[in-house]
Formats: C-alpha cells, sequence, structure tokens
C-alpha cells in the first residue's frame, strides 16, 4: 500500500513533508541553535545572522522555539487523533457485536458529538474542565471520535454481512477472533485515512485554541504559540506570523493529501479485487 | 411529499436521544467542573460561609438529578436561567447573541454556496485542464488557513490598508442595511473559506462523476444542448454531496464563530461561549451548548428538505 | 465569471460606501464610542472597587472626587468636615439634586447606600468601609458618619471607587438594580444588553451637565487586543483600553495613546503559610532573584516603571528608605536557597495566573535562573483558590487606591485581598498604618507618617512588588485629552468631534 501510494504525486509530497515534520519532531529540539526557554535583552528583533528569524517578546530565539515546539506540535496532534481513534474505532467495532442496545446508545453519542458545534464545545470543556493541553487534547479527540466510529463500523459491517464472516461464525469462531483475522484488515485502510484527517484536524483546532487563550502552558513552545504571540506584536514583525503559517499550513495540507491517496490507492485495491473476482465468477461460469 | 415526511420523522427520531444526550453531558460538566457561582460574585469578599450561603441560594446542595431534572424541565419551556457572571437572562442574550452569530453564518453560508457553486461548477466544466487544477489547488490552500490567521489578514488589508469595510464590531439591521450588511462582509469571508472550499471540491467530483453517466451520455445523444444537459441531468444529480457537505458545515459555521467574533469583536454567540466558559460561568455555557444543539439539528431538517426537493436520487432514498 | 466579478466589484463598491456613510453620519449629537470589557454589575456595591468603577462613573455620582494631585474635591457633597478627634465627619450635600429616577439625592439616600454596602451579602465593599460605625441623616443635606476609629482618609474614601450613590428606591430590589444603574451621574442608561452593548445619553439633571460635552456614549464589547488598533483606526471606536505591546501599533495609526497617571503596581504574591514559603531564607531568595527592569521591558514596553512598593516610586506614601532593599542579585538568592538546605531543582512550585501573560514567563525564567522551579498554571477560575488563600504563588496587579491607607492594608492588613498570607501581617505594620490613618491629611507629619507605615508594610514576605504599568488608553485624535486625574476617567469637558 505504502508504495502505491507513494506512486502518486500528491502522496510522495505528501510523504515528503510528513517525513520532514516528523524528523524535525525527533530531531528538531537538538537542531535548536539556542535554549528555546532562555530569553535575553534583545526582543522582538529581526531576522539577523544570529538569529534567523529573529526574536520573541521575551527575547527569545524564534528558530529555536520553532525547532523545539515542532515535537509538542506533532505529539500533540498525533496525541489528539489516538484519543479519536480509542474512543471511536472500539465502540465502532463492538457496535455491530455487541447487540442492539449497545448499538443504539454509541450511534446516539456518535450523532450527538457530531451535531454539536465543536470548536464552542471544545472551548467550554477545555475551561470548564481546567485550562491545560491534555484537557485540550482530550476534549478535541472525543469530539472528532465519531469519524473513526463510522468508518470502523461502516466497514465492519460490510465484512459481518460477508459470507466468509458467516462461515466463520457457524464455524464457532470466537467474536474476537473473528474481528482479528477479518475485519481488522478491512477497517485499517479507512482508519488510516481517517487518522491523516484528524491529524490535520487536530493541528488546526489546538492552534485555534491557542489562539484564544485556552490550554495554553507556558513557556514551552508550540507552532500555534508562536503564532498566536506573533499576531499579538504585528507591529514589530509583521512578517513573523508567515512561518508558523506556514508550518502549520504544510502540516495540514500534507495530512489531507495523504488521506486521500491513501483513499485513492485502497479504493483502486478494492476495485482490482472486484475486477479480478468477477472475472474469476466469469471464468467459473 | 412522503420522503419529506419520513426524513422530518427520521431527524426527530435522531433528534430527541441527541437532545437527551447532550443536555445531561452537559449539566454534568458542572459536577465534573466544580466550579461554583460564590467566587464569580463575591470576588474578594468570598469566605466559606459567604460561598456556602450563595450555593444554597442556587440550589447547588440538592441532589445532582434533581437539579438536572429541575434544570431540564426549565429548558423545555425555554427558560435557561440566569447566568452566574450577571444574573442576566441566559435566554435572551443568546436570543441577541444567536441573531448576530446567525447573520454572519447565514452570509457565510450564501458565501460558501455562491463561490462554492462558482469554482465547482467551473471547475467541472473545464475539468482536467489548468483551469481545474488551479481552482483545486486554491481551495486546497484557502481550507487549511486557520481561520484567526485569514481574519487578521482581512482586518489588515481590507479594513485598514484599503478601508472597503469596517473592522469590527457590530451594528443592528435597524440602524441601517448597509451599515449591517457591512460590519458582517468580513467575518463572513473569514468564516466562509473553509465552506466555500469544501463545497467547491465535493461540487467538482459529483459533477464530474455525474457526466460519465449513462443518462448524461444518453442525453447528449439524444442532442439536447449543453445547457440543458447541464442544468437538467448533470446539476440535479451531481450537487447532492455537495448539499450534504453544506448541511454537515453549518455546526462548523456556529463554531468558527468563536474565533471570528473574537477577533472582530461581535458580541455572538461564540464569543459568549468562549467569555462564558472563561469565567466558569456554568449555566450559559450550558444554554448555548443546548441552543447549538437545537439550532445545527433544525438545520439539517431544513437541508434534507431541500435534499428531497432538489435532488432526485434522495427522493428516492438513495 | 467576468459578469460574476464585475457583480462582486459592485457589491463591495456598494456596501463600502455605506460603510463610509456610516463613519461619517455626522448628526449634531457628538457619540464616544468606548471598547471595553462590559461591567457585570451595576451596583456599585456588588461591583467592588476594581477596575470597573470607570464604567460605572458614567451612570454614577460619587459623594467625593479626586483632583489632579489626588486631593478630594466635592461632588455630590459641596463640603465636609471632621470633629477635632478625627473620629466624626459630617458631608454637606449640594442641594436641589435628583437620581434618574426622580428620587431626590439626600442624607438618606447616602446612608441608605453606605449601610448597604456594610451589610448587603454579596457586598465587595464592607471591607473598605470597616472605619464606619454609623451613618446618620442629620438633616436633608447632612451627612454624619462616626467612626470606629481616628481616620483622616474618609474624604478620599468615598469617591468614585467606594461611594458611588444609586438611588434608594432603585437599590430596594439590589438584583434590578444590578442589572440596570439608577443613578445621578453625567449619563443614563438607555438600552443595555449584557455582554453585547450599553448605551447611554447625557444626564440634564447630573450637578455639573453644564460641562458635559458629549451627547451619548455607546459601550461596545471589545475585540481581541490585536485588532483593536484597527477598530479605533477604522472608526468603529472612538476610545479603547490598549495593551502595552500595542502601543507601537496605534501610534504608527497616528491614534493618541493615553498614558493614564495612576497608582498602579504589579506584585510577585507569596503565601508563606505553606511550603517552601514558610522558610523566610526563601521568600529573601526570590526578593533577590527579581529583576525589575526586565519587567519594565518586555511587559511594558517602556510605559512602566520598575518599582518595589505597592506603588510607583513618584507616588507621596513611597519610602526612599526603603528603596532598592533587597537589590537583584541571583548569586545571593542561590546562596540563599543553599542555606535554607535546597539545590538547584530541589523546589517545584506552581505559579497560578488567570491568563497567559508575559510577567508570569518573566518570573519563570528569574526564579529559574536562581534555581526555583516555577510551573504556570493558567487557571480561568484563578480567583477562588486567589481569595480564598489557597495559592503558594500567584501574580497581582493593582490599580491602586485613592486612599493611600488603604492601599496598605489591602497589601500588607492581616484580612488585606491581596495578602496571599493571611491572616499574618508583618510586625509594627498595624501600629504605623493606625498612626498614618489619624494623621490630618494636611498635618505636615502626614507623608512622613505614612512612608513609616509603608517601610513596616513592606517587612511583609507576602509580597514582592515588580513594577508599575499605567492604564493605557488608545483613542481616535477627534477625542479630545483626558484630564490627567490619577487612575480615573473623569467625562467633564470631553468633547468628541
Amino acid at each position: 500500500m505504502i508504495r502505491r501510494i507513494l506512486q502518486l504525486p500528491s502522496g510522495r509530497i505528501a510523504v515528503g513533508i510528513l517525513g520532514f515534520i516528523v524528523l524535525l519532531a525527533a530531531i528538531g529540539p537538538f537542531l535548536a541553535p539556542y535554549d528555546p526557554l532562555e530569553g535575553g535583552a534583545d526582543i522582538l528583533a529581526g531576522p539577523s545572522g544570529a538569529h534567523w528569524l529573529g526574536t520573541d517578546y521575551l527575547g527569545r530565539d524564534v528558530v529555536s522555539r520553532l525547532l523545539d515546539g515542532s515535537r509538542i506540535s506533532v505529539l500533540g496532534s498525533i496525541q489528539v487523533s489516538l484519543v479519536a481513534l480509542v474512543a471511536g474505532v472500539i465502540p465502532g467495532i463492538l457496535s455491530v457485536y455487541l447487540g442492539a442496545v449497545f448499538e443504539w446508545v454509541t450511534l446516539r453519542l456518535a450523532d450527538t458529538l457530531i451535531a454539536l458545534p465543536f470548536l464552542v464545545f471544545a472551548v467550554a470543556v477545555t475551561a470548564l474542565l481546567g485550562n491545560g493541553i491534555p484537557q485540550a487534547m482530550f476534549t478535541v479527540g472525543i469530539l472528532i471520535s465519531p469519524l473513526f466510529f463510522r468508518v470502523s463500523r461502516a466497514a465492519t459491517l460490510s465484512v459481518a454481512r460477508s459470507p466468509y464472516v458467516e462461515a466463520a461464525i457457524i464455524a464457532g469462531a470466537s467474536v474476537g477472533w473473528v474481528v482479528r483475522r477479518h475485519v481488522w484488515v478491512k477497517v485499517l485502510p479507512p482508519i488510516a485515512v481517517a487518522l491523516a484527517n484528524t491529524t490535520g484536524i487536530g493541528f488546526v483546532v489546538v492552534s485555534s485554541l491557542t489562539f484564544l487563550g485556552i490550554g495554553v502552558q507556558p513557556p514551552a513552545p508550540t507552532w500555534g504559540g508562536v503564532l498566536a504571540a506573533d499576531l499579538g506584536y504585528l507591529s514589530f514583525r509583521p512578517w513573523a506570523p508567515l512561518v508558523p503559517t506556514a508550518l502549520i499550513m504544510a502540516t495540514v495540507w500534507a495530512c489531507n493529501s495523504l488521506a486521500d491517496a491513501i483513499r485513492d490507492v485502497t479504493g483502486e485495491a478494492g476495485r482490482a479485487l472486484l475486477l479480478k473476482r468477477s472475472a474469476d465468477v466469469r471464468a467459473r461460469a | 411529499m412522503k420522503g419529506l415526511l419520513s426524513g422530518l420523522v427520521r431527524t426527530i427520531a435522531i433528534f430527541v436521544p441527541v437532545f437527551l444526550v447532550a443536555t445531561f453531558v452537559t449539566f454534568a460538566l458542572r459536577a465534573l467542573s466544580g466550579l461554583s457561582p460564590a467566587h464569580l460574585q463575591l470576588g474578594e469578599s468570598a469566605t466559606p460561609e459567604t460561598v456556602a450561603k450563595i450555593e444554597h441560594e442556587w440550589g447547588l446542595d440538592r441532589p445532582f438529578l434533581t437539579q438536572y431534572f429541575d434544570w431540564f424541565s426549565q429548558v423545555l419551556k425555554g427558560d435557561l436561567g440566569v447566568s452566574w457572571f450577571n444574573g442576566a437572562d441566559i435566554s435572551r442574550l443568546l436570543f441577541e447573541g444567536a441573531i448576530i452569530s446567525l447573520s454572519v453564518a447565514g452570509l457565510a453560508l450564501i458565501i460558501g454556496v455562491v463561490f462554492g457553486f462558482g469554482f465547482g461548477v467551473l471547475a467541472a466544466a473545464r475539468r482536467t485542464t489548468w483551469v481545474d487544477r488551479a481552482i483545486t489547488g486554491f481551495m486546497t490552500f484557502i481550507s487549511v488557513m486557520p481561520s484567526f490567521v485569514v481574519g487578521i489578514a482581512l482586518v489588515v488589508v481590507f479594513a485598514v490598508a484599503l478601508g472597503w469595510f469596517p473592522s469590527a464590531g457590530y451594528i443592528p439591521a435597524e440602524r441601517g442595511f448597509g451599515v449591517w450588511l457591512a460590519h458582517l462582509v468580513l467575518p463572513a469571508v473569514a468564516l466562509s473559506f473553509d465552506t466555500v472550499s469544501d463545497v467547491a471540491r465535493q461540487l467538482r467530483s459529483g459533477l464530474v462523476a455525474a457526466y460519465r453517466e449513462n443518462y448524461v451520455t444518453g442525453a447528449i445523444v439524444r442532442g439536447l444542448s449543453p445547457r440543458r444537459i447541464f442544468f437538467r441531468h448533470v446539476l440535479r444529480n451531481g450537487m447532492g454531496p455537495a448539499l450534504t457537505v453544506l448541511g454537515m458545515k453549518f455546526p462548523n459555521l456556529l463554531g468558527g464563530a468563536v474565533v471570528t467574533e473574537s477577533i472582530f469583536g461581535m458580541p455572538g454567540f461564540g464569543q459568549f461561549a468562549a467569555d462564558s466558559a472563561q469565567r466558569g460561568d456554568v449555566p450559559a455555557v450550558q444554554g448555548v451548548l443546548v441552543v447549538s444543539v437545537v439550532l445545527v439539528v433544525v438545520f439539517n431538517l431544513l437541508v434534507n428538505v431541500i435534499l428531497v426537493r432538489v435532488t432526485p436520487a434522495s427522493a428516492r432514498g438513495v | 465569471m467576468r459578469r460574476f466579478t464585475l457583480a462582486v466589484t459592485t457589491l463591495v463598491l456598494a456596501l463600502s460606501g455605506c460603510a463610509g456613510g456610516a463613519a461619517g453620519d455626522a448628526l449634531d449629537e457628538s457619540t464616544l464610542r468606548w471598547a471595553v470589557t462590559l461591567p457585570a454589575h451595576w451596583d456599585p456595591v456588588v461591583s467592588g472597587s476594581g477596575a470597573q468603577f470607570r464604567i460605572l462613573s458614567l451612570a454614577y455620582a460619587s459623594l467625593t472626587e479626586i483632583n489632579e494631585k489626588g486631593e478630594a474635591v466635592p461632588s455630590l457633597a459641596e463640603s465636609w468636615e471632621y470633629n477635632d478627634k478625627g473620629d466624626q465627619i459630617t458631608f454637606h450635600l449640594r442641594r436641589g439634586l435628583k437620581f434618574s429616577d426622580g428620587e431626590p439625592v439626600n442624607a438618606a439616600a447616602i446612608k441608605a447606600y453606605l449601610e448597604r454596602a456594610k451589610t448587603q451579602k454579596d457586598s465587595a465593599l464592607f471591607g473598605d468601609l470597616t472605619s464606619i460605625k454609623t451613618v446618620t441623616a442629620a438633616s436633608d443635606t447632612d451627612v454624619v458618619i462616626d467612626l470606629t476609629q481616628t481616620d483622616f482618609q474618609i474624604p478620599l474614601l468615598l469617591g468614585e471607587r467606594v461611594a458611588q450613590i444609586p438611588s434608594p428606591k432603585a437599590a430596594a430590589d439590589p438584583a434590578a438594580l444590578d442589572k440596570n444603574p439608577v443613578g445621578a451621574g453625567p449619563f443614563v442608561v438607555t438600552e443595555n444588553v449584557p455582554g453585547s452593548h450599553v448605551y447611554l445619553k447625557k444626564n440634564p439633571d447630573y450637578w455639573d451637565a453644564a460641562n458635559i460635552k458629549i451627547d451619548k456614549v455607546e459601550l461596545l464589547s471589545a475585540p481581541d487586543a490585536a485588532t483593536i488598533v484597527s477598530g479605533v483606526q477604522t472608526g468603529v471606536y472612538d476610545l479603547a483600553g490598549l495593551t502595552p505591546n500595542q502601543i507601537k501599533a496605534a501610534e504608527a495609526s497616528k491614534l493618541d495613546v493615553v498614558i493614564q497617571p495612576g497608582y498602579n503596581a504589579a506584585n510577585i504574591s507569596i503565601n508563606i503559610n505553606k511550603k517552601p514559603f514558610d522558610n523566610p531564607k526563601v521568600v529573601d531568595a526570590v526578593r533577590h532573584a527579581t529583576n525589575r527592569q526586565e519587567f519594565v521591558d518586555k511587559v511594558t514596553f517602556g510605559s512602566g516603571t520598575a518599582t518595589d512598593q505597592p506603588f510607583p516610586s513618584n507616588y507621596l506614601a513611597y519610602d526612599q528608605q526603603s528603596a532598592n532593599r533587597w537589590p537583584y542579585d541571583v548569586a545571593k538568592a542561590k546562596a540563599l536557597l543553599a542555606e535554607a538546605g535546597y539545590q538547584p531543582g530541589d523546589i517545584q512550585v506552581d505559579l497560578v495566573i488567570p491568563a497567559q501573560q508575559t510577567a508570569a514567563e518573566i518570573i519563570q525564567s528569574q526564579l529559574g535562573a536562581a534555581g526555583i522551579t516555577v510551573n504556570i498554571k493558567v487557571d480561568p477560575n484563578w480567583a477562588t483558590p486567589f481569595f480564598a488563600k489557597d495559592l503558594a504563588l500567584s501574580i497581582y496587579g493593582t490599580t491602586g487606591r485613592e486612599s493611600p491607607v488603604q492601599t496598605l492594608t489591602a497589601h500588607f492588613g492581616p484580612n488585606g485581598p491581596l495578602n496571599l498570607s493571611t491572616p499574618y501581617q508583618p510586625a509594627g505594620f498595624e501600629a504605623a498604618v493606625a498612626t498614618a490613618r489619624s494623621t490630618p491629611l494636611d498635618s505636615p507629619d502626614y507623608q512622613k507618617n505614612l512612608q513609616a507605615a509603608t517601610r513596616a508594610g513592606l517587612e511583609s514576605q507576602a509580597l514582592v512588588f515588580t513594577y508599575s504599568q499605567p492604564n493605557l488608553f488608545v483613542k481616535s485624535p477627534k477625542v479630545s485629552d483626558f484630564a490627567p486625574i490619577p487612575g480615573q476617567l473623569h467625562w467633564t469637558g470631553l468633547t468628541v468631534g
């Protein structure tokens, strides 16, 4: 599947960007030329040989803050999508197997979460539950979990109704075995799509919350935090927001493109499978 | 008509449990947050005794379920209680705020429909040419821009540099339609980017798919004019997904108001939500959430009705 | 597509035409549009003596006012005098005034207000009124106040912060008054939508109405700090509060930046009842680790000054003797911590603040340099633990008080709201402040006694003062200059146009 994604030009670029960003998250903090928390007397300076992107309102080196912040930003949005994954996929798959009551309850919960204007809810819950990054991540993750719930449920349903699963169940296979053996295979591609999508959403939402002053935990740098701070000092460094904005946009774009690429590839794979099958059928006939 | 009715029933069947769950979750927020009206009111002069007295006055020392049912029966009557922060009637504040937010969201929706359909149709009509690629690229670009950056950039360019629109504030329509609209333009544009790009992309793929359908080929063979083919067959069959997306965008428009209203200083729904949440004004936050659920459901209902009317496929229940 | 573009362009032009029309609706009436955080409470008793009194002063007149030198001058009270002992004061009201609901402004109204401020259960003012024993309406215009102690600060105390007088009839229902003010101030509220806007018009019955030159005031909910300046620049607002980081933007836009004189002081609040601050050496380390100039440079952008006392250094109660008692000296701070038995990094403490602010990050890095690890916790519900004195470390910025004695007791008194270490008070403070309180304001010893009280107060381990950031406003050049009254906005003489 990965090779197929890399065959698409958009897939190549997306993977390239994401690879670069993951690399930043991994080694960025070591590349930082200065201590990202260490302020200096020279505040809100423009770009120079010593500080390529200038300094922020405490005189901290912006390059170092962006490099160092890449880890928290990336881990943060991955955390969002992992929370969403766990909160979505498990009930999504189980809703098919655990009976009508569980199915009804989970479906209604998913409907509810979808219906909520989620930035409003994210703001409300994060602020009310104590204003920290974990609270914000957790809230946003739960709010976008229906995405995972729906795709995993749909895929599971399609599998559950297929003859070979029925056969397995008739043959006395346990639910756990069926899920591991048959369902996962079908469920994984749409989950990969949703994972890429939610990581992008996580990026945007968390930076929006940061802008509103919610879920902020100074002095640790994040891209959203650097951007929000830059917007407050526009008259000193009018060009400054461009860099963190570009980083956020590139990441979100890469996540979305990767999601599209996976969808294209797996969709194609599915079609290829279908064509092969119908060819088999015709051959047999 | 039958489709309409069943759609209505289906929506209501979804709405009732959603409403119950949402209200319960929202109400449980207070218990989870451990916030109290006492400190909002007393500030510097809070002592444990006065705090207990105030909490008793608000009935917060009663069992949780009693409080919930009490609150819920008031909500059903349209009474969302009073704010811990300033003692104001929350229903009234939300009504005033919703007018502003819905004005902005409405205009954003119009912009989303006009430009989304414009770009989507153009890209589909010129599919696989540079126009298509340019539009698709541009749509992708604007869809990943954080809305607060868009908002501030719009203020800098269109309000400060060009002076075309006021940079902030809201003027009620009674004070003049033009002034009212002028104040809505920038926030609505900032809010609409996401909708424009999603509608355009969905419409493009929907239309491109519709052009491939047999009945379109049939129509071309029958010698119908391209215009007739487009409006009669392609558009009606290809815009379903775009309309659905439009329906799903509404919660986003309402949610995005949190950011845009803060930038543009509009005392709407979103700002009310953010302010109340940050102040720990729990009844106000609960009110916001209840009203937003209702608004979203009503809007989905409307979209379903339109969908049934406009696209043949959804009338058939596809 | 071309037609489409044309249509859009036309629409834009049409709308911008309208916008221009709105900005220039040059009726004869002059309107001041002020972008503010709208007050939550309109009952002065509930609103308290914090910053919101500036907005409430549109609707309420107060018993006294202050002038540019910070001295009490007549307002609703035309004159006043003390008895010889200084434990009784009589205010003489102006005659023939009435509240906007037609009720007379008389001694009974003043009595009703002060008694309510002392007894109403959600009063935010009762702590300010401990000197007041009884209030008597001796005649229609004479209010006699008997005091619990000799206190010459009363005329300063009963100014805009503590004695904005509402109509007693309206105050019979405090909840209603809290939503809609009824006073005898320069303006009357005509429309009030909480959280959205408040419209006021000129009150012809205000005692100094002849000097009120504005016909209408519109209070509008303020946008994000990043777009406030553009709001004033494009004419949406005439006046708004300004954060120091936007001074440059305001000046670049050719707007007026108003640096209001005042008594502001920011501090680091310490709770000596909690670890590790129960060790005086740790407190001393914090004192020596604090570099005030960094706050001036990075928080105030040069608009403020460093101060190590609860007011700026040009204030009359500022004690030169105590200046720079604990100079900035990181090495000494480290040594003190070592003496107290702490290795660098041993001490971990939460700094709890209501909203993200630069000052907190500066404290974090300065204390960090001395070896104290500070974790910043942003808690919107910060006021609860702060005023319940449950925090170990926090920060506070006061706008100061007209009465210097009130400022001192608020910070250093055993129950002072800004004393995070309640019930602690420094030794000798109580006696020193009593002396200052009982010194007549025109006595030659007044300043000396105030400074002695400050000196005694500064022994408090509960507070380390950092910098003084005056209140900042940005205004359109068409609004005339404000009278330079310390900490207050006065509406008399102000013009828009």
